[in-house]
């Protein structure tokens, strides 16, 4: 199959093939495989997704049994945590972290490769017990909650097969993280100085540092978990004097990091793009970076803002409702700082500013419903109800979701050499956005009416609500299609990309060529 | 030029529409917190309403500037881009202000949950115990005994329905959300609940919107709440559900609270709990029933306690809830038999709650009936299996 090819002495074999993906160690090869397996995710967790909505489209068990249906759910919320959005941002981060600060590639090349293929096995793993028990319609994979809350976890009878999954995703984030922080760190070309990093960098070497410090936590989790399932002990099982909120202690100290390791990058993404369409640099950069800085450090201490009726001391609710409004002041600072960026610009409404623009006014509405929510004395009525529901997919679709459209709309030409299809870039923006906020602005109706989560009937007093929200939710997901359809038409060919792509982008990715070659920045660039 | 018109018509037109939907929408469907009855759901309502109020302030200052900029700070529209960036004053104000106003939230959050969280006063205590799929109510005499327990769950044509699919949920009242028997809780006094859960089950979460009340059951911890129901709401039923995710059938473990006048809830209640007490005594004899009365007593608690994941019939839910008709543990050694119940297996919620006299009708029940061959489990075969 491949030739090696003699090349200058320093440069690798080149092989071609399957042999390239499998053994590359070059940062684009590896965010190039990342991204493609984000989306491949993504449709695989969007169709669990049509699922749902396809049996919540009227009251009554219509398509599927009801364990069948917690198991969609559960393997929904995994899938796009852990195989999509999560994925997405690592494949980005490789792609574009090398570029950004002029290195020639990842710190750690090979431990790179390695931490993307984890993932296929960990995706299998996951998913694998649906196939077991010889009754596929029974619902035998996961449906015990994309939180796996202890005990009802703890009696599955697949627990293994989900628990070594979550151990592998765990070391793929940590050495992806490890990988991150060492580049960052270490391979910025000379004069990059860590404040005039790009704000991607910034996020990214933020979140990675979140990653580290709970990826280990949640490890501990399922740890317990396995323990509690396999061996006897009974760290969440009160006959033997376990407590079962402890498994939610530790989750959330997992969890509540991990929302914003969802979301720093796409702030980061957003600062990048929003200056460039404006036409005016980014209102406060040092603001941003240490508006950044304050939410991680605030992210370990509100935990349990999601655990306000679990049954905690008053003092406990109170801290964690205090800690909790105080998130909003640094991120306030973020929506104020786009703004400011925007306000007296230049503007113009490319696919990546369309999409960013969207980030800032959806993610600024989920930020409303999030304020709502930490305080505690209304959330005993929010809590698990499908306001929860509307709240985190406003943050996390339009929000994170949206952001990596803008990025791949943003730097796809840089990656391809082509310009993708304006007209065809916005048809995808304006249906992404009516459907998302068909599918989701009904939710809060419902939750505020008190319809709970996580079931797969309900009385027709939510019916309407719904069914518009199914309706919404098909709509976005066939949308998704034509994104597939914009990105391999641009790869196939089109107008020719130049080298700066964009007016007057600034950062170093925009003065290689385009395409990108396969080798950047060899040698340093000097940065003044 | 025309074009453009044109695309401004339809954008308005587009706007109109959109705001017309909205305005039905209002009119027609439930969009808010039911109306409260009691103070904490009225704190909890109010609370909802101040949040929403001022977010759609904030809304107004920061999507007004976004959307101004959008429309007249564009480049086909001449704009040339200002070249101002970080500017302190700006950014102070933009910290402080929003400071502020997280303080008013923090001021009326500590208000509220100071109120939420007193249960002192109450006059009954009621402890509600989840369990897969079940909620069991004890009220609790002035001793701290249960003066009477029964166990609450959803009407079987209600499930039926829902697992029939089509239109059948259209022929049934208060679909999913009623029960066999309600929670009768008597008006005008403060009433604490206790919500915890079976040791050996799983968290479920006892949720009455209109009563305020939504805490976790925790398996074998107690949480607390309050409520008092004025007077007006006798006769009235408030319904609720589980909002914890409990497993197969989370979506069928509705609430229903009763709100009865004082004297008729003290007449009920004392019927009630004399019978209850007589009954229990009469468990301390169970040694000497008659394999008859066994198999009587088994099937009534059998269809409380097991049908929900074995199935009246005994056929189960296979492969997750295995059929109990013809089983081998059904038909084999007691010893085995009764282990699974008092101790649960992986799905299997332990019933170690259960008495002697209970595990063994329901277990004789079970070897007894669809054609099971197993022999009859006395009392005291339990007691010595729990050593
Ligand atoms: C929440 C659902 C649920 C409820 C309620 C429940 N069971 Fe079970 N039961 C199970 C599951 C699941 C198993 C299989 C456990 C295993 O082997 O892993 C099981 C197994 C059994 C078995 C063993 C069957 C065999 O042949 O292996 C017996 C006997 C049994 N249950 C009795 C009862 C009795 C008696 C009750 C009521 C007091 C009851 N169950 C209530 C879920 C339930
Ligand atoms: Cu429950």
């Amino acid at each position: 199959m491949s030739e090696a090819v003699a090349h200058d002495a320093h440069h690798h074999d080149h092989p071609t093939g399957i042999k390239r993906w499998l053994f590359t160690t070059n940062h684009k090869d590896i965010g190039t495989l990342y991204l493609w397996f984000a989306f491949i995710m993504f449709m695989v967790g969007g169709t669990f997704a049509m699922g749902i909505r396809a049996e919540l489209f009227q009251p009554g068990m219509q398509i599927m049994k009801p364990q069948f249906f917690n198991m969609l759910t559960t393997l929904h919320g995994l899938i796009m945590v852990f195989g999509a959005i999560m994925p997405a941002f690592v494949g980005l981060a490789n792609w574009l972290i090398p570029m950004m600060v002029g290195a020639p590639d990842m710190a750690l090349p090979r431990m790179n490769n390695w931490s993307f293929w984890i993932l296929p096995f960990a995706a299998i793993l996951l998913v694998a017990p649906m196939f077991m028990g010889g009754d596929f319609s029974a619902g035998t994979g996961p449906n015990f909650g994309w939180t796996f809350y202890a005990p009802l976890s703890t009696k599955y009878p697949y627990l293994g097969y989900f628990v070594f999954a979550v151990h592998l995703l765990g070391i793929s984030s940590i050495m992806g993280s490890i990988n991150i922080i060492a580049t960052i760190l270490n391979m910025r070309a000379p004069g990059m100085t860590l404040m005039k990093m790009p704000l991607f960098v910034w996020t990214w070497l933020i979140t990675a540092y979140l990653l580290l410090a709970v990826m280990p936590v949640l490890a501990g989790a399922v740890t317990m978990l396995l323990t509690d399932g396999y061996f006897g002990t009974t760290f969440f099982q009160a006959p033997g004097g376990g407590d079962a909120r402890l498994f939610q202690h530790v989750f959330w100290f997992f969890g509540h990091p991990e929302v914003y390791i969802m979301i720093l990058p796409a702030f980061g993404i957003v600062s990048q793009i929003i200056p460039t369409f404006a036409r005016k640099k980014l209102f406060g950069y040092s603001s941003m970076v240490y508006a950044t800085a304050s939410i991680a450090f605030l992210s370990f201490i509100v935990w349990a803002h999601h655990m306000f009726t679990v049954g905690m001391p008053m003092a406990g609710i109170l801290f964690f409702t205090y800690a909790t409004l105080l998130i909003a002041v640094p991120t306030g600072v973020k929506v104020f700082n786009w703004v400011a960026t925007m306000w007296r610009g230049a503007m113009t409404f490319e696919t990546p500013m369309l999409f960013s623009i969207g980030f800032v006014v959806m993610f600024t509405f989920g930020g409303f419903t999030g304020l709502m929510l930490s305080i505690s004395t209304a959330d005993f009525q929010y809590h698990d109800s499908y306001f929860v529901v509307a709240h985190f997919h406003y943050v996390l679709v339009p929000g994170s979701l949206f952001s990596i459209f803008a990025a791949v709309y943003y730097w796809l030409p840089k990656w391809t050499g082509n310009m993708y299809s304006e007209t065809l870039g916005k048809w995808h923006f304006w249906l992404s956005t009516i459907a998302v906020n068909l599918t989701f602005f009904p939710q809060h109706f419902v939750g505020l009416a008190s319809m709970q989560r996580r079931v797969g009937d309900y009385p027709p007093q939510y019916a309407e609500f719904n069914m518009m929200s199914s309706i919404g939710a098909f709509m976005f997901g066939l949308t998704q299609l034509l994104f597939l359809y914009i990105v391999i038409k641009t790869i196939k060919g089109g107008k020719k990309a130049t080298d700066e792509v964009w007016e007057n982008a600034e950062g170093l990715e925009w003065t290689i060529p385009s395409p990108a070659p396969y080798h950047t920045f060899e040698t340093p660039p000097q940065i003044k | 030029m025309s074009s453009n018109i044109m695309k401004k018509v339809t954008r308005g037109l587009f706007f109109l529409l959109m705001i017309s939907i909205g305005g039905v929408a209002l009119a027609a469907y439930d969009l808010n917190f039911p109306p409260p009855v009691t103070d904490n759901a009225k704190i909890m309502d109010d609370q909802n309403m101040f949040s929403i109020w001022v977010c759609v302030v904030i809304a107004i200052v920061v999507y007004g500037a976004m959307i101004y900029s959008i429309i007249f700070h564009r480049k086909s529209k001449g704009a040339v881009p200002a070249d101002f960036h970080e500017s302190t004053a700006l950014e102070i104000a933009w910290t402080v202000v929003p400071f502020l106003i997280l303080i008013a939230f923090g001021v009326s959050a500590t208000k509220g949950l100071l109120k939420i969280y007193d249960h002192s006063g109450s006059e009954l205590e009621v402890r509600v115990i989840g369990s897969q799929f079940k909620w069991e109510y004890q009220y609790l005499g002035k001793d701290g005994k249960v003066a009477y327990s029964f166990i609450s769950q959803i009407k079987q044509s209600h499930k039926d329905a829902s697992a029939a699919g089509g239109t059948k949920y259209k022929e049934i009242k208060n679909y999913l959300l009623d029960v066999d028997k309600p929670l009768r809780i008597p008006v005008g006094i403060k009433v604490k609940y206790t919500i915890t859960s079976n040791p050996g089950d799983v968290i479920h979460s006892w949720w009455v919107p209109r009563l305020g009340i939504k805490q976790d059951a925790n398996p074998g911890y107690d949480n607390t709440a309050s409520a008092l129901i004025p007077k007006e709401y006798a006769g009235q039923s408030f319904r609720g559900k589980c909002a914890e995710l409990c497993g197969v059938d989370h979506a069928y473990m509705p609430v229903v609270v009763k709100a009865v006048a004082k004297a008729e809830f003290d007449t009920w209640l004392k019927t009630a709990s004399t019978k209850y007490i007589a009954n229990r005594k009469a468990l301390a004899n169970a040694e000497s029933w008659s394999d008859d009365k066994l198999m009587s007593e088994g099937k009534k608690l059998y269809e409380i306690h097991c049908f929900a994941c074995h199935k009246k019939d005994g056929s189960g839910t296979p492969p997750t809830f295995p059929a109990l008709k013809g089983s081998a543990m059904a038909n084999g050694k007691a010893g085995a038999h009764i282990q699974i119940i008092i101790k649960g297996k992986a799905s299997m919620p332990p019933f170690a709650q259960l008495n002697d006299a209970e595990i063994a009708a329901i277990a004789t029940y079970e070897r007894k009936s669809w054609g099971n061959t197993g022999s009859i489990i006395k009392p005291s075969e339990v007691t010595k299996a729990r050593k």
